[in-house]
């Protein structure tokens, strides 16, 4: 083929500018730190980057729900931990009461000390996490238990309803007042409300448990229980009941039993320990849970850098490469261009 | 037997033979850096001599013509990889303009956008009932329809630059052609004047050759008829319809055919004499419509509008199961926004709106959820205000009055993640692969230019390899042309010496 000056010229002018395209993308990934910037330099990375991407903000957001759950069950273990030991010192005053030795002075002291636990357990299922109510259910803006005024005395109510209406009554009450009380006040039904936190793609954990199940609801309730002990340590023997077993409810008298009433304890004793193991196995599949966000935010790190990271190494050596064949180009060109034969005439 | 001055005569004849060919020979040094020129040649006739009945009769060589280095065949092929060339650098480089648009790596387009209204949404799940938590979210989301919003902006000016750009590109034409047919004009008269039209064609090169950038074309010789006469000249057509033929060239106007994105009218070039459009296949128009009009179906070129209508498209279906739900894969009708509950206790607020339309405002523009729907583009998308100005009305709740109820945001959570909404993936995924189709069409663009560009280079190449000036042969010639010349003047000044001579003797 003939080859002409303006041949050799239009194709150093190419390799040059070819050369210097070459030494750009390579110093632009090296300032960048970056193998793409834009996703048509590489679809598939850029898509892969972007995936990675996401799953890791939203493993983030998984960890801080995890983190979030930690501490509302945390805060639900401990109060539950606290119920079981006031039932605990309950049930050690009610055996100490349970003698025929004791003075009604010391009855008397032991019924006062039992109040103070009634109270300090119901401000214990009132315990807030971060102003949100933890036995409330969806209800967690206002405090889920309440008292509310039974003949003189009071009972405690869930939700603005009476967690048991059956008694006890005082004996000295009439079974027509009981019985209009009773007629007006409203008990359950007590649904569970379940707060879920995502904190997989597919998976949520339960965060709550529901206060009417702490508690328990009806006449061998905890707080039921309560009331019969201190009608107890109060020196009577007898008391009024609402049976509920026909219709329409009428009113019964019963001999308080004592022995009943420490079983009774135990229950409620056994259904807070359930309660506690449940919420502290959560705690425990939760931090797992964790730990295993944990390690897959760092899996997908790593697999996000290498979708999107230059290669620092490697482009060291491209670019010493590019610098290298763009000094030769420039160095041949500049000996092509220069001569003609004129030069030699 | 010669006669006395036919040795001087040749002698004579050699010497301005050697002139003409030393100035053709200067012509192409001076040349040697001039774009399109073509490097020309002194056609010589042979010098013979012979002896006839005791006659020598002698001939000097003559300049019969100056020869242009011309082939039709590597102009062709430069011509048609030009075209080809052109019509994919314009388009890789209209659709890289769109993806800087979409800004999908630097963290500021509508994918890391969106990513921050999903995490948002996630967050809110732990605490539905914290006002910081919901504002963040009516921020987020704001933020994300904002950037879709201007995406959708951005993708509408830069189809009305290429509305521009096609009409650019037909004024160029149309002043191109008019060019290349007075040149023919000028090259018939030169020729039939029997000038040296070589120039004359060069530049009409050059012209062409800035033509195969903007158009593909055909190039052919034909016989014009002028009155009984005819001549021979160049015909430039484009998609079988002739552009040039001899003097004449036809005009490419633009009618407004149909409507851009904002309604403003869509430029067509038409063929000013039948009005029929132009069908071209190759060169910066072509890449200035395909990215301007294409949308993409019938495996047709993916341009604005595809990329428009996948945004819009998405907007839409989006807006329409955050809202109202959806059907999930097992045929179960999964809740939106307007069936949950806000911190308030109201229900039935729509969160997706268009044009910052409140709720009845929104349900009012159509019959039909459907048809309501429609009227939700990327560019009009956008947060109902009702939920903008009062965050608590955001219905994470499935009941009322149940502040740590988020059951109905767990749904939202849902249609998120679900593949039922979006056909076989997520809302996400679905968004990201709108500019990974882009990216991958890029790419493709990319590799068809640079096979091009070699194409082009390798007939570039050729072409100078044909007709450009090497210095080299022409120093070469130039030092024969003026050893030539130097020994013609020798032999007249020998001539010179015999007829002194000759005179002489007879004077003597």
């Amino acid at each position: 083929m003939r080859v002409t000056n303006a041949m050799m010229t239009r194709s150093v002018i190419w390799n040059i500018s070819d050369n210097l395209n070459r030494m750009n993308t390579v110093y632009t990934q090296m300032s960048s730190g970056e193998r793409i910037e834009q996703p048509s330099q590489d679809p598939v990375a850029a898509s892969k980057s972007l995936e990675y991407q996401a799953y890791i903000t939203e493993l983030n957001q998984y960890s801080e729900n995890v983190e979030d759950a930690d501490g509302w069950m945390s805060v639900t273990e401990s109060s539950v931990e606290s119920m079981i030991e006031i039932v605990t010192r309950v049930n050690e005053l009610t055996l100490q009461a349970n003698n025929d030795t004791l003075t009604s002075e010391d009855r008397m002291k032991i019924d006062e000390e039992i109040g103070q636990l009634q109270d300090e357990l119901l401000k214990l299922g009132n315990t807030d996490y971060g102003g949100d109510y933890i036995f409330a259910g969806y209800d967690t803006d206002s405090p889920p238990f309440t008292l509310i005024d039974k003949l003189g005395g009071s009972v405690t109510a869930y939700k603005g309803s009476a967690l048991n209406l059956q008694g006890p009554f005082d004996s000295s009450l009439t079974d027509a007042d009981i019985l209009s009380w009773y007629n007006v006040q409203t008990s359950g039904p007590f649904t569970n409300e379940e707060i879920h936190y995502p904190t997989s793609k597919l998976q949520t954990t339960n965060v709550n448990l529901n206060g009417h199940e702490v508690f328990g609801s009806g006449e061998d309730s905890l707080m039921a229980n309560l009331d019969f002990l201190r009608m107890y340590l109060g020196g009577q023997s007898s008391y009024k009941y609402v049976d509920e077993t026909v219709t329409p409810p009428v009113v019964v008298v019963k001999e308080i039993d004592v022995d009943q009433i420490i079983e009774d304890l135990n229950k409620s004793a056994d259904t807070l320990i359930e309660k506690q193991t449940e919420v502290g196995s959560r705690v425990n599949s939760n931090t797992l849970k964790g730990e295993r966000i944990l390690s897959d935010i760092e899996m997908y790190s790593n697999l996000l850098s290498g979708a999107k990271d230059a290669d620092m190494a490697e482009l060291s050596v491209a670019m010493a490469e590019a610098e290298m064949v763009y000094e030769a180009s420039l160095i041949a060109s500049s000996k092509i261009i220069m001569p003609t034969l004129l030069n030699f005439i | 037997m010669a006669s006395t001055f036919s040795g001087i005569s040749l002698a004579g004849h050699s010497l301005l033979n050697s002139q003409h060919s030393m100035y053709i020979t200067s012509t192409n040094i001076n040349n040697a850096g001039t774009n399109g020129y073509s490097v020309q040649t002194a056609d010589q006739t042979l010098g013979t001599m012979g002896i006839q009945n005791n006659l020598v009769s002698g001939g000097a060589a003559a300049t019969v013509d100056v020869r242009q280095s011309q082939t039709l065949y590597f102009n062709t092929q430069f011509w048609d990889a030009s075209s080809d060339h052109s019509y994919w650098a314009t388009f890789e480089q209209n659709m890289v303009g769109v993806e800087g648009r979409f800004h999908t790596l630097d963290g500021t387009g509508f994918v890391p956008m969106y990513d921050g209204f999903e995490a948002s949404l996630l967050d809110l799940a732990t605490s539905p009932d914290d006002i910081a938590a919901r504002t963040m979210l009516v921020e987020s989301s704001t933020t994300f329809c904002d950037t879709l919003n201007q995406t959708a902006e951005n993708l509408i000016s830069e189809q009305n630059l290429l509305n521009e750009e096609v009409q650019i590109s037909t004024d160029q034409i149309n002043e191109l052609s008019k060019q290349i047919a007075s040149l023919n004009t000028q090259i018939r008269q030169g020729k039939l004047e029997k000038q040296n039209v070589n120039a004359l064609v060069d530049q009409q090169d050059l012209l062409i050759d800035e033509l195969s950038t903007l158009t593909d074309i055909d190039m052919n010789t034909v016989m014009v008829r002028i009155g009984t006469d005819s001549y021979e000249s160049v015909q430039i057509s484009i998609g079988g319809v002739a552009l040039v033929t001899g003097d004449v060239h036809s005009e490419i106007e633009l009618i407004a055919e149909g409507n851009l994105l904002d309604s403003q009218p869509r430029f067509l070039p038409v063929w000013k004499d039948t009005g029929q459009p132009l069908n071209i296949s190759g060169g910066q128009l072509k890449a200035s419509l395909d990215s301007r009009d294409g949308d993409g179906s019938s495996n047709g070129v993916k341009g604005i509008p595809y990329y428009m209508n996948a945004l819009d498209d998405w907007a839409r279906d989006y807006a329409k199961a955050f809202n109202e739900g959806y059907v999930a894969e097992d045929g179960s009708l999964v809740k939106g926004h307007t069936d949950g509950y806000g911190l308030d206790g109201t229900s039935g607020y729509n969160f997706f709106t268009n044009d910052h339309f409140d709720t009845n405002t929104f349900y009012n523009q159509g019959s039909t959820i459907d048809s309501t729907y429609e009227n939700i583009t990327a560019l009009n998308i956008s947060v109902n205000p009702e939920i903008s100005q009062n965050p608590s009305k955001f219905a994470a709740s499935t009941s009322q009055n149940d502040p740590s109820n988020s059951d109905n945001l767990s749904n939202l959570l849902n249609m998120i993640k679900s593949n039922d909404v979006f056909g076989s993936s997520s809302a996400r995924e679905s968004l990201i692969s709108i500019t990974t189709t882009l990216g991958a069409s890029i790419q493709f663009s990319n590799t068809k230019s640079t096979s091009t560009l070699s194409d082009l280079q390798l007939y570039t190449t050729w072409r100078l390899s044909e007709t450009s000036v090497s210095i080299d042969e022409e120093t070469t010639k130039l030092n024969a042309y003026q050893q030539s010349y130097n020994a013609s003047a020798k032999v007249i000044q020998v001539w010179n010496e015999v007829i002194e001579a000759t005179i002489g003797l007879i004077g003597g």
